[in-house]
């Protein structure tokens, strides 16, 4: 009975040992595989205008828009996008591809439907840890 | 003059809120160690997020006050303050060290074993002036709960009056060897009682927050929330100083400034382990508590008595 009780205080002073599981969250990042299906940006010097991605996506969240430089680029609605991947994997020349980003901030409505102007600092300097 | 220091500073009025804010963060961050967590940390990181009980007092200070039409409204907003004054009197009458107390006398213990039991009434009183079908099932458990733990701990700390005397401050110069072992017995009721009386981890029934919202709580917010649910970490603190008093040697083996910090290190340590119990036990039910507190409680503390009884009749 009293031994019970002992060893409920060792796994509390065991576990409290440990140190968290949890990551210090706003300041560290988890770290996810490579393989992350984050948000999508494109190489608009290898991208063709094909409109294939536009063509496969299930969403319809990908629509395209004239660019400074004349040319069309896909621009996705976040709002609609499920993050398939199926764009990615269409795009014949890979100009599309995916991020390791997965929480993003746009402070207008507007720039992350445009094709470029919404893409997203790519690396931040937090540390990432894994779950395990 | 030492017992003007005494109320303001330590263990007075000072010392009364700065366990508080260390009290309340430390059983976040034990439990939140326990169970692989950060626990608070965003307000001041410096310190390991010490400030974060500062913040949520500021931020409940601020929030709105909403007392209900239907409850007396001077009842309903003194109560609260009477419940903490219940819960910090019995500091008045405890040496923070030698010459540090407030109030000497010389049937201290006496006089905060009684001033400790009066707590439950103002509580009770509390829950029934808010007139609310949680507060009065949390007023029936606390009453019941204090009628398993007055016993027990009345007892307990007669054991221990039997070995000291009465006086506080004597019960210190008493104890050749630390009272934890001369009357291992008291201890252990003691420190059970108290857990009961404070309402710690397995006997947290009277505020069940995931069975009665907060029991005799529930009606309130803003400041009377910070003074009715810190009073139950202001008994602790008297809890815990009394428990360091007569069963850790007290300020013992230093005198003035450094032993009123080894008595108040003492009697953290006896904090710590009434904090961790929140990440250790599951919550008993109402009968599992009470029978507890009526059987092998009681019997313990029986015992104990009977212990120092004999210490006393063979030390003479």
């Amino acid at each position: 009975m009293l031994i019970e009780h002992i060893r409920l205080f060792a796994v509390a002073v065991k576990n409290a040992l440990r140190g968290p599981i949890t990551i210090d969250y706003p300041r560290e990042a988890r770290d996810y595989s490579d393989r992350l299906r984050g948000y999508i940006v494109n190489d608009k010097e290898r991208c063709i205008s094909c409109g294939l991605c536009e063509a496969v996506c299930p969403a319809k969240a990908i629509k395209f828009s004239v660019g400074p430089d004349g040319r069309r680029y896909p621009g996705i609605d976040y709002g609609r996008c499920i993050f398939c991947g199926y764009c990615v994997d269409a795009c014949p020349t890979g100009s599309l591809r995916h991020t390791q980003l997965h929480e993003v901030v746009w402070t207008h409505l507007n720039t992350f439907a445009k094709y470029a102007e919404g893409d997203p600092e790519e690396v931040d300097g937090r540390p990432r840890r894994s779950l395990l | 003059m030492s017992g003007l220091a005494a109320a303001l500073l330590y263990p007075g009025i000072t010392a009364i809120f700065a366990y508080l804010l260390v009290a309340i963060w430390l059983e976040r961050k034990l439990a939140a160690k326990v169970q692989w967590r950060y626990g608070p940390l965003y307000v001041s990181r410096w310190l390991g997020g010490l400030l974060q009980g500062l913040a949520d007092a500021l931020k409940l200070i601020f929030s709105e006050l909403v007392v209900p039409s239907y409850t007396n409204k001077a009842l309903f907003t003194a109560l609260p303050l009477v419940v903490f004054l219940a819960d910090a009197l019995p500091v008045m009458f405890i040496p923070g060290a030698p010459d540090l107390v407030i109030y000497r006398s010389h049937y201290g213990l006496a006089y905060v074993l009684v001033i400790l039991l009066l707590a439950t009434p103002a509580i009770v009183a509390m829950a029934w002036v808010e007139a609310d079908k949680f507060t009065y099932i949390g007023a029936l458990r606390e009453i019941l709960m204090e009628a398993a733990y007055e016993v027990p701990l009345a007892l307990s700390l007669f054991a221990m009056i039997i070995l000291y005397g009465p006086d506080p401050v004597q019960a210190v110069e008493a104890q050749s060897i630390p009272g934890i072992l001369a009357n291992p017995l008291a201890f252990f009721a003691f420190f059970v009682s108290a857990a009961m009386a404070t309402s710690r981890f397995p006997f947290e029934i009277p505020d069940a927050d995931t069975e009665i919202v907060f029991g005799p709580y529930t009606e309130y917010g803003s400041t009377l929330l910070l003074a009715s649910f810190g009073a139950n970490y202001v008994a602790l603190y008297s809890f815990s100083l009394l428990g360091a008093l007569l069963f850790l040697g007290g300020w013992a083996p230093f005198g003035g400034l450094l032993g009123a910090a080894v008595m108040l290190a003492k009697a953290m340590l006896l904090t710590i382990v009434w904090l961790i119990l929140r990440a250790i036990y599951p919550r008993l039910r109402i009968d599992q508590a009470l029978r507890l507190g009526w059987g092998s409680l009681l019997a313990i503390s029986a015992a104990s008595v009977a212990v120092s009884v004999v210490w006393r009749l063979w030390l003479g």
